[in-house]
């Protein structure tokens, strides 16, 4: 993937991430007008999860950040709470994993920035990635 | 949590909201000011999350509108995050 031709606000976001988290995160696909970004250090909270507690993970990330809100992770596997309760928005829809499957995605889950838990607050700027990092963690650790 | 006395006697806590570093004179502090001192105009939709330790895993979350007690372990880091969301 040429992260170059990602519009400008989206490769700064990338930028802030790179250098305030995670080095290693990357665009690995682009379909329609959803980025796949890969989070390679995303901490799964050890008392409600198993080991290992920091995996990697693909958030769908809009090509318009900030303007749209992000939509949705795929994950290498079931999120696998110990509590063994189903995650809510699971989605069996394998065409949403299909783009990263080769490199292992496996479960979509359809999660939005808005709705039955709350209106997420408004995203100005590319820095507020971080905040989306830190919320997919606090979904996780709340599904 | 940090503590000390000052010259007057009157404690002090040093928290790092992200690297922001805010110092308070009372063990009580509301979250939308703990936000508000941190950067964030409207702390609405917005969880404060205690660390334990620098970028360290959330142990706890406030809620706008909530009381932090600073004197209890692991009020010394927080990060704030986007609140919300839903399923589709």
């Amino acid at each position: 993937m040429d992260e170059e031709t990602l519009p400008p606000p989206l490769k700064e976001a990338l930028q802030v991430l790179r250098k305030a988290r995670m080095p290693e995160a990357k665009v690995e696909v682009v379909v329609g007008n959803f980025a796949y970004v890969w989070l390679p250090d995303v901490v799964y909270d050890p008392t409600k999860y198993p080991a290992p507690h920091r995996r990697g993970l693909w958030a769908r990330v809009p090509i318009q950040f900030p303007l749209i809100n992000p939509h949705g992770i795929v994950t290498r596997g079931q999120l696998n709470p110990v509590s063994s309760h189903p995650i809510k928005g699971e989605s069996q829809d394998p065409s949403m994993c299909a783009p990263v499957q080769q490199l292992g995605g496996t479960h979509y889950y359809s999660w939005t920035w808005s709705g039955e838990l709350g209106e997420g607050p408004k995203l100005n700027a590319p820095s507020d990635i971080l905040g989306v990092v830190s919320w997919i963690e606090r979904r996780i650790r709340n599904a | 949590m940090i503590e000390k006395d000052s010259e007057r006697g009157k404690k002090e806590f040093v928290i790092f909201v992200g690297d922001i570093e805010e110092k308070w004179d009372r063990e009580d502090a509301p979250v939308d000011e703990i936000m508000r001192l941190a950067g964030v105009a409207d702390p609405k939709g917005h969880i404060l999350e205690a660390l334990d330790g620098r970028n360290g895993t959330p142990v706890k979350e406030f809620k706008p509108g909530e009381i932090v007690d600073l004197s209890l372990p692991d009020r010394k880091f927080f990060r704030i995050t986007p609140g919300g969301g839903g399923f589709s």
